[in-house]
């Protein structure tokens, strides 16, 4: 399918910075108009992928976060989130749910399973102390209510 | 973001409001403990009229209030009310719906 649009920003890992992404994509597939519901799991996604590569990825440091969008004809939308913190060493363990590697009892370790169920396809792609690439794609529901 | 409250016998509302994210949860849980402390309800409620957004952090907020709640010794413990669906569905992945309010 022909890609007819295409954003990249990139930002710094302060937890704020979540909103701004989330809010960024959002307006970027404004122009294929989705339908709410799917637009606010897009935006959930997202700010999961952004708060795991701030959160995790670059720990108590802040680096730069990178959010690729594509969009293309048939209403579907490819979202990249990269980071260059740690990596993940066991990529199957983190997308289990209810796992997490933080010791403060505030994490709820559903990250992935909320990118996972909130997207159409999730690709992680991690190497330790070089970083992490989560790759989602989300088919919007076209006007005439088909996928 | 501003959280409200309503203190009725011995039943704590908390009526959050905004976007819930990694960002904003760490106000949240320590508005929502210090209240938990000073009151200590027999009953949370958590209301999500007025959220726009809400990620898992939305979960962390929840189960760990629980954990505060049973810590207190409370049974009737937490119910969380008027969630959208796709917030609802959050909820739903890790065993929460048994604390939604219908």
């Amino acid at each position: 399918m022909k890609k007819i649009n295409e954003a990249k920003i990139v930002f710094t890992s302060h937890l704020s910075n979540e909103a701004f992404a989330r809010t960024a994509v959002a307006a970027f597939v404004a122009t294929a108009d989705p339908i709410m519901s799917e637009l606010a799991e897009l935006k959930t996604a997202v700010s999961e992928a952004v708060s795991n590569a701030a959160v995790h990825g670059y720990k108590d440091k802040i680096g730069y976060i990178t959010v690729k969008m594509r969009l293309y004809s048939d209403f579907k939308v490819i979202i990249t989130v990269s980071d260059k913190g740690v990596g993940i060493a066991d990529i199957e363990k983190a997308r289990e749910p209810l796992f997490t590697t933080s010791k403060s009892g505030e994490q709820a370790g559903m990250g992935f399973t909320v990118m996972e169920s909130f997207t159409d396809g999730l690709k992680i792609r991690s190497t330790v102390g070089k970083g992490t690439t989560v790759t989602m794609k989300k088919v919007f529901t076209s006007k005439d209510g088909v996928k | 973001m501003k959280t409200e409250f309503l203190k009725e016998n011995r039943i704590l509302f908390i009526f959050l409001s905004g976007e819930i994210d990694h960002a904003s949860a760490r106000d949240i849980i320590l508005f929502a403990d210090s209240e938990i402390d000073v009151y200590r309800p027999s009953k949370l409620v958590l209301d999500f009229k007025n959220v726009s957004f809400a990620d898992s952090s939305a979960i962390a907020i929840v189960i760990g209030r629980s954990n505060k709640m049973k810590k207190l010794g409370k049974t009737e413990k937490i119910k969380i009310q008027n969630v959208t669906p796709t917030i609802m569905k959050i909820f739903s992945f890790s065993g929460l719906e048994s604390y939604i309010e219908r």
